[in-house]
């Protein structure tokens, strides 16, 4: 218990040390650019703009330390700051996900250190620091803040494991889909190489194997596509070779890669939603691929999006799950969108063709534009088609299709807002979107799908409200 | 679900509303002005411009300071229960969202100086994956519901 506080006037300097050290360097790099024409003079003037930019920077966070406020009691940690726009905040232990101390060779002087907490959230408020407090009272608020640990169950057997054969890491490269991304680096490649290839080749495409100047660039691009294919192909095989993923008590232990081998060990209680997306090549295969959205623990924890299964089919998929994360189920099928939303989808993939197409209908050829309509119609009734809404048990599904089509599967303790949004057109027709939002790392997430039943809708809400 | 919210912001919240608009207005003069005097000194264009330009702000002003704060303030609904936090907004596309007590990280308040002159202050509400505002309270409501919602957060803890 305490009543707010100040943090120590030294903090005042560390800030103008470290706002001044961000000036610096352009400042530094502009003097060394003028000093041919200057000469030592340049110097001077650098010295004189430091120590100026110092002081006002130092009248400014003389301002910042007097409206910075502190006061810790036991569970929270209160904060109040800004010098216009005041702000406060409470953060309390059970939010709090790490609390560092450390110091550095300035603070050691004072003796004073920086006390960090962080919280869980992709938000840029997830963050807290107090620059310039000593030491035992650093200790004091991390006591105060200090939540039980966990305790893991630790029966130690071994879980079962999941392991991509060669031939399905095959399929997973061939159907992967990057290689329209090195396609357009290759050809820009092969561009810029046409006066240097040998006029063997243009002979060879010309004359022997082709006829016609058409037939032989068809050739060529499907020579090139066949080529970025094989490679992306080749370098997804090396990247993800003997994927094994494996279960151990509340742990995934998931390792892939051939040439570097890379290691992740995924807490069950951090994972926040599981995706299964059928990318554009694996549907007609029936293959998907299963990720999952991570909370993570820090900034430079990489790999928030884990893949757990690169490759699976259809079959598959509730055996991984039942094996791998019981905790999610699949055996439900989300619901389809009512018949009144299918107009709606298919307006909304058409009208901002149609909007380009007005002007284009002026120029000649313009109209040729239009023949696209009718695949524009075609991917508004795919994705009207994939849409769809589940709830089971503690668990919503929702299925949505951008290309690929995704399937979310997010359990109601790790949906952290639910927003439903209508505009007129839709309240007409008794629909509404609906959006869940999800922590995630290193930016928070949300899922969502539009044009919903009401009656739907309803449910959802009723089954996420608590009263 | 069906039906909405019940509560209202502070009525005050209009005056915030109207002063904010009448200063974007003025704000946006200088640009006629700005217009007019380039034009005096270097250009030698239409008057006209300058004019309806002088025309759109006087309609936007009206707009935001006279005409949408009232529709504001009827739309805007909150409810704040033992268990969640139930907002709705939005006019036209209409919005509606819940947050459950157990997602709240954290709460804040915020004022500007015009809030701070009137009393007001808008509460800031944050989940781990998303941030939620319910603009103008009156101050000691705001300072109130944060202590509230604190607790009952607290409250209905289980696991993250």
């Amino acid at each position: 218990m305490s009543s707010y506080e100040h943090q120590h006037p030294a903090q005042i300097l560390f800030a103008s040390l470290k706002h001044l050290s961000s000036f610096l360097p352009p400042m530094a790099l502009f003097a060394l650019i003028r000093i041919t024409e200057q000469g030592t003079r340049i110097l001077f003037l650098f010295l004189l703009a430091t120590l100026g930019l110092f002081v006002l920077l130092t009248l400014y966070n003389i301002l910042g330390w007097r409206f910075f406020t502190y006061r810790y009691e036991a569970g929270y940690l209160h904060m109040r700051w800004g010098i216009f726009l005041k702000k406060e905040r409470s953060i309390r232990e059970e939010r709090v996900q790490t609390i560092n101390i450390r110091q550095g060779p300035l603070q050691r002087l004072f003796a004073l250190v920086t006390l960090q907490v962080e919280t869980a959230g992709g938000t840029e408020m997830s963050e807290v620091q107090l620059t310039a407090i000593p030491l035992p009272r650093a200790q004091d608020i991390k006591t105060a803040l200090k939540s039980e640990t966990e305790i893991s169950s630790g029966t130690g057997e071994e879980g079962t494991e999941f392991r991509l054969s060669p031939g399905q890491l095959f399929l997973a490269g061939a159907t992967s889909g990057n290689f329209f991304l090195l396609f357009s680096g290759l050809s820009l490649v092969f561009s810029q190489l046409i006066p240097i290839i040998p006029n063997s080749f243009w002979d060879l495409l010309f004359h022997t194997l082709t006829s016609t100047s058409l037939a032989a660039i068809l050739l060529l691009i499907l020579g090139l596509l066949f080529l970025s294919w094989l490679l992306s192909t080749l370098v997804f095989m090396v990247r993800n070779a003997l994927f094994t993923i494996r279960r151990r008590d509340e742990e995934l232990h998931i390792s892939w890669g051939l040439i570097t081998r890379k290691e992740v060990l995924l807490k069950l209680h951090r994972i926040q939603a599981i995706k299964i997306t059928q990318g554009l090549l694996r549907q007609p295969f029936g293959f998907s691929t299963l990720t999952a959205e991570v909370a993570g623990g820090g900034t430079q924890n990489q790999n928030y999006k884990s893949v757990l299964a690169p490759l699976l089919r259809e079959e598959q998929i509730s055996w991984f799950l039942q094996h791998f994360l019981p905790e999610f189920h699949t055996a439900l099928t989300p619901k389809p969108l009512p018949k009144r939303a299918h107009s709606r989808y298919l307006i909304r993939s058409t009208a901002p063709l149609v909007l380009i197409a007005i002007p284009l209908l002026f120029v000649p050829y313009g109209s040729l534009f239009l023949l696209l309509l009718p695949l524009a119609l075609l991917y508004g009734h795919w994705r009207y088609k994939a849409g769809g809404l589940g709830l089971e048990g503690d668990q919503v599904v929702l299925r949505y299709r951008f290309l690929a089509q995704h399937q979310v599967l997010m359990p109601r303790s790790h949906i952290q807002s639910l927003q439903i949004q209508t505009n007129p057109l839709q309240r007409w027709k008794h629909l509404s979107s609906v959006r869940a939002h999800i922590l995630s790392s290193p930016a928070a997430t949300s899922f969502s799908l539009k044009d919903v039943d009401n009656g739907e809708v309803a449910k959802l809400w009723h089954w996420y409200s608590r009263s | 679900m069906e039906q909405g919210p019940t509560n209202t912001l502070d009525p005050r919240a209009r005056q915030v509303w109207f002063i904010q608009g009448i200063l974007l207005g003025i704000i946006l003069l200088l640009l006629p002005l700005a217009y007019t005097i380039l034009n005096y000194l270097f250009w030698d264009l239409s008057w006209k411009w300058a004019f309806g330009g002088l025309a759109l702000i006087f309609i936007l002003t009206t707009v935001q300071a006279c005409i949408l704060p009232p529709i504001r303030m009827r739309i805007w609904r909150y409810d704040i229960k033992e268990e969640e936090v139930d907002i709705q907004h939005g006019l036209i596309i209409k919005k509606r969202t819940l947050i459950p007590m157990i997602r709240v990280q954290h709460v804040d308040t915020e004022h500007g100086p015009i809030m701070r002159h009137l009393g007001l202050a808008t509460l800031l509400i944050s989940t781990a994956g998303s941030q939620h505002r319910i603009p103008a309270l009156d101050q000691e409501r705001a300072a109130q519901l944060r202590g509230d919602i604190s607790r009952l957060a607290r409250m209905s803890d289980e696991d993250v």
